[in-house]
């Protein structure tokens, strides 16, 4: 199983990594909230308190084993916890349960750190704590030893008072005894005089003795080489004059420790710290006894340790917060560290990177030679630029990259951490993405989603309201659960052209919701296709149209009222002017009574100008008396009706009518409709001539010219105006279109073809716009037997199909 | 009072003549408003009595021909058609004001039209 070593690999990775900071002194790192609750802890700190991550986190703090040792030592830590979210670096040294897994007692030097957020809130606390218990048991065995020597010091002088001075003299021999007793100790015992010696070789600070591990430390092959020699010679001059303070204060009776710098013989420089406690000697004289151990090792990697704590001891526990990918590459190039902000933008696991070469894995793109980013790499210590990756899903991405070098104690390049930011489509696009998804949830349209076997994929809350089936109900199910059978043909042609990557707008059809209900609906629908464009499934927005469709009736309707309008208005004229004359006339009868043979002429006349009206009112009434079922109509009369109506305005227009009618072409229709349809196409055919012209109009029997070829017949109309412009024509049939705003609804062509659409019929449009030939032909097939004509539906969204139009331009 | 009726109907026309000259008025007629124009320029009537919709120029084109030319001529005009108002209207806000009378129109309130007694028109107001 590759992956599961590599997957060990990665996590033996990580955790060196975090072994290197909690390496050495630090006994304990771990990473609070600002309550005190427990984030992480160090394994060392762990084992030494013998417990589990996994009890302790989201515990306080001081719950925890170590601090178990005493009650006062618990609270001690509540109100360090308190001062640090406080935002105090506290620092104590306390005692605590730090080793054998929580059994032995330890001191430690304890500090707590706040660390800020970006927005300078406390986000963590940071307690570490170091094991100093030895340097406490050193510090304490110094004090022990010096009271010893005392001791000793004292019973030898009540002993052999009178030996006094000599073993002054040789006070290196007096010292023989106690060196020997502290031989064994693996510091530095030493005895330097601290006070004014004239009569003495040695000056201020001469180095009295000196135990066996001394020599070592100093650069010497045995005591003799440095014993008499003034220890400020080995001491590095910048530290001689804290030397002396330190020196002159433990003979002052006091003890301390102090770390400073010596050059040992050999000319290397060594960091030693030194507990110091006061001794007097035989002869009364105050030296100062002190144990120094070398803790160069240990500065260094404190010093080191030191600066990069904070930054990886955060890095080891946010870097996987972090949502920019982060990664650690050696030498070769292989990846030894992957976080988990990689893993998301990458797609790639740690166990599938894990050392991998970076630049294979993510195809990686350079804006300048590999050789060029090295370069400036080994000379900054950093690089820093665009980088295109490749995601394993074989999606690119642009990174802004950021390089920084890591060297090891020789200075040898190491590693390089690599930090890469998204920059591009993909946050937009996933923004995108949720956003689209807010809409579908939100969406007034039904929005579903369905596989190419028509197999229903989502299912958002509007397709919920509209069809009452949960998502739950319907994920899963065939989507034909909500397509009446009748339309089953339907949805094979939207799958086909779904399959084709067509797309499908507008289609008008019906559906049936769980409550049996049938709910008009436009349907919009796309192909939805992978990033290498196969197409997987369609996404379909059906739109309620029921309001739509009763809308339109509503139109309808109200254009039958505006026709009327219309209509009563062109009456109006045609019945005033007789009435006029009827008036006038019969005012003339009155004022010329007397006069016989006037009031007769008078009144022949009026009676002849009110024979017109009763025509035109019974015509009128014919006109717009709609039958509740289709009669049979004799279209020549009809036609014949309706112009002696505009005949008037014919006139006016100088507009010359051309009949071309077979008298006896009849259809089974609804007479009111039919009537309006014809009606509307001789208005506009007399407004497409306000200067005059020609108007053939043609009545024949014929064949439908598709398939079914049923007689019927056909009307047409044709006028010499200046002719419909292929711009307009695509919205001819669009309702409110109109090209007369002032006089025209936009209505008269919609209501026409919903006429000529209800009877079964065909609409043809033929117009020119050249100039001296211009001219449009409208002609309707009506046919025959309306009655089968008016009871076969057209498909939905078929109907607007049998617009046909042909240009003829030039 | 010299009059001059417009309309192109033939039968309102002579009628209206008959009217006027039954109660003394001096009155011609002509069928459109083009031939108005030229009579009324050469008879200078006291009142124009013509209709709205007619072929060619229509009553109110005319009517605003014959005010510039002869200030003092008072204009009656009536039409048996809705859409003349629109015209109407249009004159109005052109700033032209003259009495409209619906067809048919009852001889006695023409007459009274005619003598300046107020018809049954509106009467234009000007905001």
């Amino acid at each position: 199983m590759g992956g599961l070593l590599s997957g060990r690999s990665a996590d033996v990775e990580h955790e060196r990594l975090a072994a290197v900071i909690l390496d050495g002194m630090y006994q304990f790192v771990a990473l609070l909230t600002p309550t005190g609750d427990i984030l992480e802890v160090n394994r060392a700190a762990l084992d030494a308190a013998g417990q589990g991550i996994e009890e302790i986190r989201g515990k306080p703090f001081w719950t925890a084993r170590w601090w178990e040792i005493s009650k006062e030592t618990q609270e001690e830590l509540k109100a360090a916890i308190r001062r640090a979210a406080a935002g105090e670096f506290v620092r104590y040294a306390v005692e605590v349960y730090g080793e054998k897994s929580g059994l032995t007692p330890i001191t430690i030097d304890f500090s707590l750190q706040p660390i800020r957020g970006e927005s300078g809130e406390i986000e963590y606390l940071l307690p570490e704590g170091r094991n100093i218990t030895e340097r406490k048991q050193a510090e304490d065995e110094v004090a022990r030893q010096a009271q010893e020597l005392r001791l000793l010091n004292e019973r030898l002088k009540e002993l052999d008072r009178p030996k006094t001075q000599f073993f002054a003299n040789i006070s290196h021999e007096f010292r023989t005894p106690p060196t020997l007793m502290l031989g064994p100790l693996e510091h530095a015992l030493t005895a330097i005089d601290a006070d004014k010696q004239p009569e003495e070789a040695a000056a201020d600070g001469a180095l009295l003795h000196m135990n066996s591990a001394g020599p070592a430390m100093v650069g010497a092959e045995c005591a003799a080489m440095v014993v008499g020699k003034n220890v400020y010679d080995l001491i590095a001059p910048e530290h001689r004059e804290r030397f002396k303070e330190f020196n002159e204060r433990i003979c002052r009776g006091e003890t301390g420790t102090l770390e400073f710098d010596i050059v040992a013989l050999d000319g290397v420089r060594h960091h030693m710290e030194t507990h110091g406690a006061p001794l007097r000697n035989p002869d009364g004289e105050m030296v100062q006894l002190a144990t120094t151990r070398d803790v160069t090792a240990r500065k260094q990697a404190q010093e080191k340790l030191g600066e990069s704590l904070e930054k990886l001891s955060e890095q080891a526990q946010l870097l996987d917060l972090s949502s920019d990918a982060i990664l650690v590459r050696d030498q070769q190039d292989r990846v030894t560290y992957w976080n988990r902000g990689a893993t998301e933008i990458y797609g790639f696991t740690r166990e599938e990177a894990a050392g991998r070469v970076t630049h294979e894995l993510l195809r990686t793109e350079f804006p300048e030679p590999l050789e060029r980013i090295q370069e400036i790499l080994s000379r900054d210590g950093r690089w820093s630029g665009e980088l295109t990756h490749t995601r394993k899903d074989g999606g690119k991405i642009i990174v802004g990259s950021c390089w920084a070098l890591e060297r090891d104690a020789h200075g040898k390049p190491a590693r390089i951490l690599e930090t890469n930011s998204e920059i591009t489509q993909r946050k937009a696009a996933e923004d995108a993405r949720r956003r689209l998804a807010a809409i579908v949830e939100s969406s007034g349209d039904a929005i579903v989603s369905k596989d190419l076997h028509g197999i229903v994929k989502s299912w958002n809350p509007q397709a919920e309201r509209m069809f009452g089936y949960t998502a739950e109900e319907m994920i899963g199910q065939p989507i034909t659960i909500i397509v009446p059978p009748e339309f089953y043909s339907d949805e094979e042609m939207i799958l086909g052209k779904i399959k084709n990557g067509e797309t499908i707008d507008h289609f008008e059809t019906v559906r049936v919701a769980k409550s049996g209900e049938r709910i008009d609906v436009s349907l919009s629908i796309s192909p939805i296709k992978d990033e290498q464009g196969r197409i997987l499934g369609a996404a379909k927005i059906a739109r309620d149209i029921r309001e739509h469709k009763r809308i339109e009736r509503a139109l309808r309707t109200t254009e039958k009222l505006a026709a009327a309008g219309r209509l009563a208005a062109t009456v109006a004229h045609e019945i005033n002017n007789p009435l006029e004359a009827v008036t006038n006339l019969i005012y003339l009868a009155k004022r010329n009574l007397p006069n016989a043979d006037k009031v007769a002429a008078y009144l022949l006349s009026a009676s002849q100008e009110l024979d017109r009206v009763a025509h035109i009112t019974r015509q009128t009434l014919g006109f717009y008396r709609d039958t509740t079922s289709p009669i049979r109509m004799n279209l020549a009369n009809t036609i014949d009706d309706l112009l002696l109506l505009y005949e008037k305005r014919l006139e006016v227009r100088h507009i010359k009518i051309v009949k071309q009618f077979e008298r006896d072409a009849e259809v089974t229709a609804f007479a009111g409709e039919i009537r309006q349809a014809i009606s509307n196409l001789l208005t506009n055919s007399m407004d497409a001539m306000p200067a005059g012209g020609s108007l053939t109009i043609r009545v024949r029997k014929a064949h439908e010219w598709n398939n079914s070829g049923a007689p019927g017949v056909r009307i047409t109309i044709a006028d010499t105006g200046s002719g419909i412009t292929p711009q307009h024509r695509k919205n001819l049939f669009q309702p409110f279109f109109t090209t007369k705003p002032d006089v025209g609804t936009g209505l008269g062509l919609w209501i026409t073809q919903g006429i000529v659409d209800k009877h079964g019929g065909l609409l043809h449009l033929k117009s020119r716009t050249s100039i001296g030939t211009s001219g449009t032909a409208f002609s309707i097939l009506i046919p025959c037997n309306g009655k089968q004509g008016v009871e076969r539906r057209s498909l939905p969204g078929a109907s607007r199909g049998k617009v046909s139009t042909e240009v003829v331009a030039r | 009072m010299k009059i001059l009726i417009v309309d192109d109907e033939p039968k309102i026309a002579h009628t209206l003549v008959d009217i006027l000259r039954g109660e003394g008025h001096d009155a011609i007629s002509v069928s459109n408003g083009t031939s108005a124009l030229e009579w009324a320029v050469k008879i200078v009537p006291d009142v124009v009595l013509s209709d709205v919709i007619m072929p060619g120029i229509n009553g109110i084109e005319a009517a605003k021909e014959i005010m510039r030319c002869l200030p003092n001529c008072r204009i009656i005009l009536f039409s048996g058609q809705a859409s003349s108002m629109d015209i109407l209207e249009q004159a109005r806000s052109e700033g032209y004001a003259f009495d409209l009378l619906a067809k048919p129109v009852n001889p006695e309130v023409l007459l009274s039209a005619i003598n300046g007694e107020g018809g049954e028109g509106p009467t234009p107001e000007t905001p």
